[in-house]
């Protein structure tokens, strides 16, 4: 089957570039073979938050200048610094037009989040329905309520309403904690183990759960600035709770729990939604196995043909691919033996990673060499394979070496501005080729 | 092998992304879900059978934990396994009468009116629902007057000239209830200007009787097609399938579920819309007139497992003047025979009613899909008439006959 763009991986960066294609009128494949590491961010996306000496970064653009200086490799020095923060604009400005509003901007620079574990994380753009606070003057949070209703699910145990509480507390805030169910939920909570944020929210999402819900927080209204609960609630719709937030006069906030994250689901759910809505050729759990090359001319090397799982001897072909199946975590990078190895291709890395020893240190807070490994690229995202850039293939996202995205804090801005960087070096014919 | 290990059900995380994604957990949480009753529940159940949890047997087989699940567990294998190895299930008349396509619809076919005019019947439905518990409200499939063998046999359009050869695995819908669609499949084979053969011997691939738990029935039957499709694959180049269950069942279950080595035809067992797009790659043609109409695109669960709904998709858009709505992939909730069981039947409607909501905004003149227990439940619920893609691209074909040539 022939397309114009085949991407793979179905995470941020994949649909990023995939819908940016679209738009421009491209015909355009993805393939996922499994849900992304969305399903297990916080669903805020983070821009960089830390300097590889461990520094702080306190203003976006000046981290973007530091780093380059201490660490040319980064995705964000490879494509440059000025390009990488107009990508990031070019990000913000997608997300409005695919109606997937996210609260936050470089311009306006860092807001916070609070993670699962009450820890206050700087981040740059978040889900509407995520607490977040400005950041105030003293660098600290500046949160615009005083009194809070943070209401837990009973028996839900992927969530912290204490330590969220006292984290709350210690910054003048006065919380009252609230416990709530429903007849449905006390029948889901029969299986504990899959008590979980998703399931309970695809409970308390139907419309008899969710009416109980609203006269609680009702009544909690008239002594709260804010309804806060854990994400696991509205799974699928992003108007939900603004509307529910209006018709209360009250603002109703969530705090993501630990693994599965509703506000990354949804995340992924939407962006699968606005993919499909323009005419995108999805293939869910199909994995890319193998390729082969065209014929060889005088120019770089070209992809000719992918072969996956499922279309076996039907090889998907394509003008461009993009590559976008993250690292480790999901499978884009694989621990062989003796060696690390790109999946599909066994592109080219960016680092040599050295002996297995190395690759891992003991303690689980030290860095970890193998979170920075990826693949090699030039400033237009080419892949490379055994030294040369391929002329139709880019790379995006997680799968980029160069970078420790959990050490930095940059996965979500690294995932949206190479894909925005891929999309545009296709559409403007820029690379190898 | 020992087919539990082809599952990797060891690769699991414990994430529960996949219990995010089962139809079944969603409209019903008592449901164990697709982690629990799948890898968690098999560890258990390897120490100790006593763990087997009977709530199992309300897993639909959609297949869906599968194709969400990032670590490519086989969940959906591991609970059908788990079902056939452990289930102590007492025997229903219904689950027969339900599962035994076959029987059931050779019978039927032969008194059709009769069977028709009574399954509808007021009289009928009550003892339906009371005595086999089967819901009243449900519409049941008609069964049509001759089967599809019958025509191709005595009426069909000569197949002799034709040099290329297809075998087509029609399958129990296309034989007792929707011959036209069997119908549909011949006329654009011929198109492409290939024959047609039928399979010597064609039993119901199976997978109703899987999900009713009547596994060495299912594995008969998969003997029996599997000795007529190696004999077929000696003429026909392909054998070619219009549902995408059947087809799904032949290649995938056989192996994994039903432990039928398929290995050496596996690959020549296609679904029919794939390889008409084979074809039209190799260079055949097809050609079409204009069709205005909207329609909208389901991806049965099992078309969703089989990841090809890309080839009927790319298909429909060579119809001029055809409108494409792609509906977000979600199950209908009839899943089979599920949705005819009585205690089954109000997770059914739940399941599939975010999808029927879907159809309704998309407003499309048809729903297209690849699956026949799908129609019967969208035709019942969105009250939007359903096809399978081959019966569009039939009606579209511009081969100067005008229209439907069947009776
Ligand atoms: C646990 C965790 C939490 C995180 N939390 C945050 C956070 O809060 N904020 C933040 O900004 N960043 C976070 N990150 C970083 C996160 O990885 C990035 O933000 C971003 O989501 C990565 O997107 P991606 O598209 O590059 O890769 P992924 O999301 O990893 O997607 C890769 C996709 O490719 C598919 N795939 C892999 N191989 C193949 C193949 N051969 N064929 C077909 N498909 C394939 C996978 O199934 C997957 O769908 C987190 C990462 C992890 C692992
Ligand atoms: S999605 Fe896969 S890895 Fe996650 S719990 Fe389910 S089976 Fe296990
Ligand atoms: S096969 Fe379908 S119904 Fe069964 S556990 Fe998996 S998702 Fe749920």
């Amino acid at each position: 089957m022939r397309f114009d763009v085949v991407v793979i991986g179905g995470g941020l960066a994949g649909y990023a570039a995939a819908i940016r294609l679209l738009e421009a009128g491209k015909s355009c494949a993805l393939l996922s073979m499994g849900q992304s590491a969305l399903h297990f961010s916080s669903g805020s996306l983070d821009f960089l938050n830390y300097l590889p000496d461990g520094r702080p970064v306190a203003d976006f653009r000046e981290g973007l200048a530091e780093l380059a200086e201490l660490s040319p490799g980064h995705p964000y020095a490879l494509i440059g610094i000025e390009e990488s923060a107009r990508l990031a604009l070019e990000a913000e400005e997608a997300f409005r037009r695919w109606e997937t509003p996210l609260s936050g901007s470089l311009a306006q620079g860092s807001h916070f989040r609070l993670s699962p574990i009450g820890k206050l994380l700087p981040t740059w753009l978040s889900s509407r329905d995520a607490l977040v606070a400005e950041k105030g003057p003293d660098g600290g949070p500046h949160w615009p309520y005083r009194s809070v209703s943070l209401v837990n699910v009973e028996g839900f145990v992927d969530f912290y309403p204490e330590i969220i509480a006292s984290k709350l507390a210690a910054y003048g805030l006065k919380v009252q904690e609230r416990s709530f169910t429903t007849p449905d939920l006390e029948i889901a909570r029969g299986n504990p183990s899959e008590f979980r944020s998703v399931n309970i929210a695809r409970v308390l999402d139907q419309k008899d759960n969710f009416n109980l819900l609203k006269d609680f927080l009702r009544a909690l209204a008239p002594s709260s600035d804010l309804l806060l609960m854990p994400a696991c609630v509205a799974l699928n719709d992003g108007e939900l709770l603004p509307k529910l937030s209006a018709n209360l006069g009250k603002p109703v906030k969530l705090v993501p729990t630990l693994a599965p994250s509703l506000l990354g689901a949804r995340l992924n759910r939407r962006l699968a939604r606005v993919f499909l809505s323009k005419g995108g050729v999805l293939m869910p759990k199909d994995e890319a196995l193998g390729f082969s090359f065209a014929e060889k001319g005088s120019g770089p090397a070209r992809i000719s043909a992918l072969f996956t799982q499922n279309h076996e001897d039907m090889p998907l072909a394509a003008t461009h691919y993009v590559l976008a199946t993250g690292g480790f975590f999901s499978q884009g990078l694989k621990a062989e033996p003796t060696r690390i190895r790109e999946a599909v291709f066994d592109l080219d890395l960016a680092e040599n990673p050295g002996e297995r020893a190395q690759w891992t240190r003991e303690s689980v807070f030290q860095r970890q060499p193998y979170l920075s490994f990826g693949v090699k690229t030039d400033s237009n995202l080419d892949g490379y394979w055994r030294g040369a850039p391929i002329a139709n293939l880019k790379v995006a996202g997680t799968l980029l070496g160069g970078f420790d995205p959990v050490r930095l804090g940059c996965g979500g801005g690294v995932a949206l501005v190479s894909a925005f960087r891929a999309a545009r070096a296709i559409l403007s014919g820029e690379g190898a080729a | 092998m020992n087919p539990l290990l082809k599952t990797n059900f060891e690769a699991c995380t414990k994430c529960a992304i996949c219990t995010e994604y089962c139809p079944v957990s969603e409209a019903w949480p008592p449901f164990l879900g697709p982690k629990q009753s799948g890898p968690d529940g098999e560890r258990q159940r390897l120490k100790d059978a006593s763990f087997y949890d009977e709530v199992l047997k309300y897993c639909t087989n959609c297949k869906r934990c599968e194709v969400a699940c990032p670590s490519s567990v086989r969940v959906g294998d591991v609970i059908a396994l788990a079902r056939e190895k452990y289930a102590r299930g007492s025997f229903s008349p219904r689950n027969a009468i339900l599962s035994h396509t076959d029987f059931v619809g050779s019978l039927a076919t032969m008194a059709a009116p009769l069977v028709n005019f009574g399954a509808n019947l007021k009289i009928v439905k009550f003892f339906l629902e009371k005595v086999l518990k089967i819901p009243a409200w449900r519409t049941f499939p008609s069964y049509s007057q001759g089967t599809f063998r019958n025509w191709f046999f005595d009426k069909g359009p000569s197949q002799k000239a034709f040099a290329r050869r297809l075998s087509f695995f029609h399958g129990c819908f296309i034989n007792y209830n929707n011959p036209s669609l069997g119908r549909d499949a011949v006329r654009l084979i011929n198109a492409l200007g290939l024959g047609v053969d039928l399979l010597e011997s064609e039993r119901c691939c199976g997978v109703p009787l899987v999900s009713s738990g009547f596994f060495k029935d299912a594995a008969a039957n998969a003997a029996v097609n599997d000795q007529s499709i190696q004999k077929a694959l000696l003429g026909a180049e392909r054998v070619v399938v219009a549902s995408s269950t059947c087809c799904m069942t032949l290649r995938d279950e056989y192996p994994d579920v039903l432990k039928l080595n398929n290995e050496n035809w596996r690959k020549k067992v296609d679904l029919l819309p794939r390889y008409i797009y084979r074809l039209l790659e190799e260079g055949l043609s097809l050609k079409f007139k204009p069709t205005p109409m909207t329609v909208a695109y389901h991806t049965a669960c099992h078309m969703e497992k089989l990841g090809w709904s890309a080839y009927s998709i790319e298909l429909l858009k060579l119809i001029p003047e055809l409108k494409i709505v792609l509906l977000p992939s979600s199950c209908c909730g009839v899943a089979g025979t599920y949705g005819f069981k009585l205690e089954n039947s109000q997770i059914s409607q739940k399941i599939g009613a975010p999808l029927f909501a879907e159809i309704a905004k998309s407003g499309a003149d048809l729903v297209v899909t690849e699956c026949e227990t799908c129609k019967l439940q969208i035709e019942m619920s969105a009250s939007v008439p359903c096809e399978n893609p081959l019966t569009v691209l039939a009606r579209a074909l511009d081969d100067g006959s005008g229209g439907d040539a069947s009776p």
